[in-house]
């Protein structure tokens, strides 16, 4: 192999196999894919989290990738967390084949064998990352928010290169890796959102206007973690970049030179157009918890639902959130723990619509979940809940 | 002639020299929407499987690398790609697969050779060129060489290859000298003419087609003088030195016939008759060299007997198997 990436003698040594089949194995596609991009050596990384999880996403060949690295004796060597899986719940009377259960299931246990601690879409509530420290992380939202809110550095990793990151404990160093850019092209400029739900539909304009620029984001300064966790999901479902410098929020951020840049403000006005007329979702599935909620989160919902009135409440947490929580089984309210709904097939579980506090879950529910969805504010919808009406 | 340049992305030795059939995609490629896994095929039509595939680039989401290791997984992968912009989907997919992976500047050179016909290229030293095919087709008289020549040249049309279809002896002058009889020839001389007339249709006319890209038919080539100057007691080994600088065929094929079958359909049949060649006897020794010649490897032996349709049916079998070429579903 032809190789012009400077590599460490340790990294050497990994890729000569002394180490492992798996980890050479890792290391050779990192330089790969690295050289490929541009970067010029790897960096040591303290997390990696690997997306790509769900049956419905990865299918056959995706859980035949996990196995072959298990069977070569892949293990996990840095903290690895993990995408939430498919939910495995029945809907009213209805529940998947089983063969879907099974292929889920063993997704599952394969990354669990290989030392996966959690399943969940929110990493940061799992172990949170210092300042500077480099991860490899591949869900969006994460990656957003740990770059953006914690002023951690990870690229946008693909599903295949965090589970092989997470295995030899490196990833290229790209651009995401060198910091906060020195100038950006647009500062984007959000009013006053009252609820997570209108961060996240505020997110959606941000994302979808700055495309692949990293903008300065301004507006969002004095907001609790779950109003900019709801804008940068959805910011990233309409942008592809890493990184947006949420000012009074992301360390460094007076640093970024703003002078030259272009600056769009979009107003409340302009977000009310995400928020369409429910009439036509009769018979809902209620849904909170994209991304996965924190536990101050979980615990003001549950303070506000009482007994579930109409249809369906499902609930997504990562495991370690769940963990915290005595539950009381009830059959229309569903707390989901590793699960994710939006990357579950519901048309298949005869779900016709959604109702969701979630900018990110509107934008996916249709392409991944097959069914219709309608965006409401957070205690709307838990309003709507638990009314009669 | 065109030559594409290409830069190597993902390596994997095996790019060393890599020929097969061109598909350009003049889009990006999104794996998991557009490509069936289960079939190698992509929705819009046509397979990816052995080809060479070339894209605008790569969309889509952390799903899209496993699609290109699932097709390798099952042997339906193709044999390189090329695109225009790289970015991290294209990189993994081809890194984790080990599959070969090129950028080139633009696509449009490319879009452009696969709207001319050019099917078959070859990637060598970074370089795509095209590379055409040479198709020989061979047997005694009356085996039916022209009109399955002529129908696989129509197929080819109607699948969008750019072919011709020509024949040899090529120069009328030539023909001439055979004919008019004013020269008196020995079986030496016949064969010396009959070669200078191989060479410099192979020269003039195959090499310039093939360069471009085309599929060319040959009806008879340098077998033809083997087996029937052969058959009048020349050295079958001098035969083949005086012919060492002709290529060999990418396919071969004898169609072979019983020789009282081959003159009893050349009957019915003026056109075109060397009349000086059709002696039964002669037939039989000559059938017997092409028979060897098929022992030999050289070529692969097609029952003539059968129905134009099933001796065609045979004949794209084999392209499809020798050169991979996506024929069948287009051709039958």
């Amino acid at each position: 192999m032809r190789l012009s990436m400077y590599l460490s003698r340790e990294e050497e040594r990994m890729l000569s196999g002394e180490l492992g089949g798996a980890v050479a194995k890792a290391v050779e596609v990192l330089v790969r894919v690295g050289e490929a991009l541009g970067a010029d050596r790897l960096i040591e990384i303290s997390h990696a989290h690997v997306s790509g999880v769900s049956y419905f996403n990865i299918g056959d060949f995706g859980l035949e990738f996990i196995e072959d690295l298990q069977k070569i004796g892949a293990r996990f060597s840095v903290f690895t967390t993990a995408n939430p899986y498919s939910a495995l719940v029945n809907y009213g009377d209805t529940s998947f084949k089983e063969e879907i259960y099974v292929k889920q299931l063993k997704i599952v246990d394969t990354l669990r064998k290989m030392g996966a601690r959690s399943f969940t879409c929110t990493p940061y509530y799992v172990r949170k990352p210092s300042v500077g420290e480099h991860l490899a992380w591949a869900e969006s939202s994460a990656v957003l928010y740990a770059n953006s809110v914690l002023g951690a550095a990870t690229n946008r990793e693909t599903g295949p290169i965090a589970l092989l990151s997470g295995i030899c404990g490196r990833t290229y160093f790209g651009e995401a890796h060198r910091g906060v850019p020195a100038e950006v092209e647009f500062v984007v400029e959000v009013e006053k959102p009252e609820d997570p739900s209108e961060a996240g539909a505020y997110g959606l304009l941000a994302g979808e206007f700055v495309g692949e620029s990293v903008p300065v984001v301004r507006g969002l300064s004095n907001y609790p973690e779950y109003f900019l966790k709801e804008f940068l999901a959805a910011f990233a479902t309409y942008s592809p970049t890493y990184l947006a410098i949420l000012e009074g929020v992301t360390p460094n951020y007076s640093r970024v030179d703003t002078s030259r840049a272009e600056k769009i403000v979009f107003s409340r006005s302009e977000i009310s157009k995400a928020y369409s007329d429910i009439g036509s979702c009769s018979s809902p599935l209620y849904l909170v918890g994209c991304p996965h909620l924190s536990l101050d989160e979980l615990s003001y919902v549950l303070s506000k639902v009482g007994s579930v009135k109409r249809g369906e409440f499902w609930i997504t947490v990562g495991e370690s959130v769940s963990r915290h929580l005595d539950i009381e089984y009830v059959r229309s309210l569903k707390i989901l723990p590793g699960s994710c709904a939006v990357i579950t097939r519901l048309d298949l579980l005869g779900v016709d619509c959604v109702i969701t506090d979630s900018a990110k879950a509107l934008v996916y529910l249709p392409k991944l979940a097959g069914v219709k969805a309608y965006l409401v504010k957070r205690d709307a919808l838990l309003k709507m809940v638990t009314s009669s009406e | 002639m065109s030559e594409i340049d290409l830069y190597v992305v993902n390596s994997t030795g095996s790019e060393l020299k890599i020929c097969g059939e061109l598909l350009v995609y003049n889009r990006l490629l999104s794996p998991l929407g557009d490509i069936d896994t289960s079939t190698g095929r992509l929705r819009s039509g046509g397979r990816v499987s052995s080809k060479i595939v070339a894209a605008k680039g790569f969309t889509g989401s952390t799903v899209g690398p496993y699609v290109l290791y699932s097709l390798v997984k099952k042997g339906l992968a193709p044999r390189a790609l090329i695109v225009e912009q790289i970015d991290v989907n294209s990189v993994t997919s081809a890194v984790i697969s080990s599959v070969p992976l090129f950028r080139v500047g633009e696509l449009s050179p490319l879009e452009k050779l696969y709207s001319e016909g050019v099917r078959y290229v070859c990637i060598e030293d970074s370089r795509l060129r095209p590379r055409g095919i040479l198709v020989a087709i061979e047997g005694i008289d009356g085996a039916g060489k022209t009109t399955i020549a002529k129908y696989l040249f129509e197929i080819l049309k109607k699948c969008g290859f750019r072919a011709i279809y020509t024949y040899e002896p090529y120069y009328n002058s030539i023909r001439a000298i055979f004919e008019s009889r004013t020269m008196k020839l020995t079986p030496e001389a016949e064969a010396l003419l009959m070669v200078a007339d191989r060479y410099s249709h192979f020269n003039w006319v195959v090499r310039e087609e093939l360069k471009a890209g085309s599929v060319v038919i040959l009806d008879r080539y340098k077998y033809s003088t083997v087996a029937y100057q052969g058959a009048v007691g020349l050295s079958v080994d001098w035969l083949r030195e005086v012919q060492k600088y002709l290529p060999e065929p990418d396919i071969g094929i004898y169609l072979d016939i019983d020789p009282e079958e081959g003159l009893k359909r050349k009957a019915g049949n003026s056109a075109r008759v060397l009349t000086y060649f059709e002696d039964l006897e002669r037939l039989r020794k000559a059938r017997k060299i092409y028979l060897d010649m098929v022992a030999r490897g050289e070529m692969t032996l097609v029952d003539a007997s059968l129905k134009p349709s099933e001796i065609l049916e045979k004949i794209v079998d084999l392209i499809e198997e020798k050169l991979k070429l996506d024929l069948r579903e287009c051709a039958l």
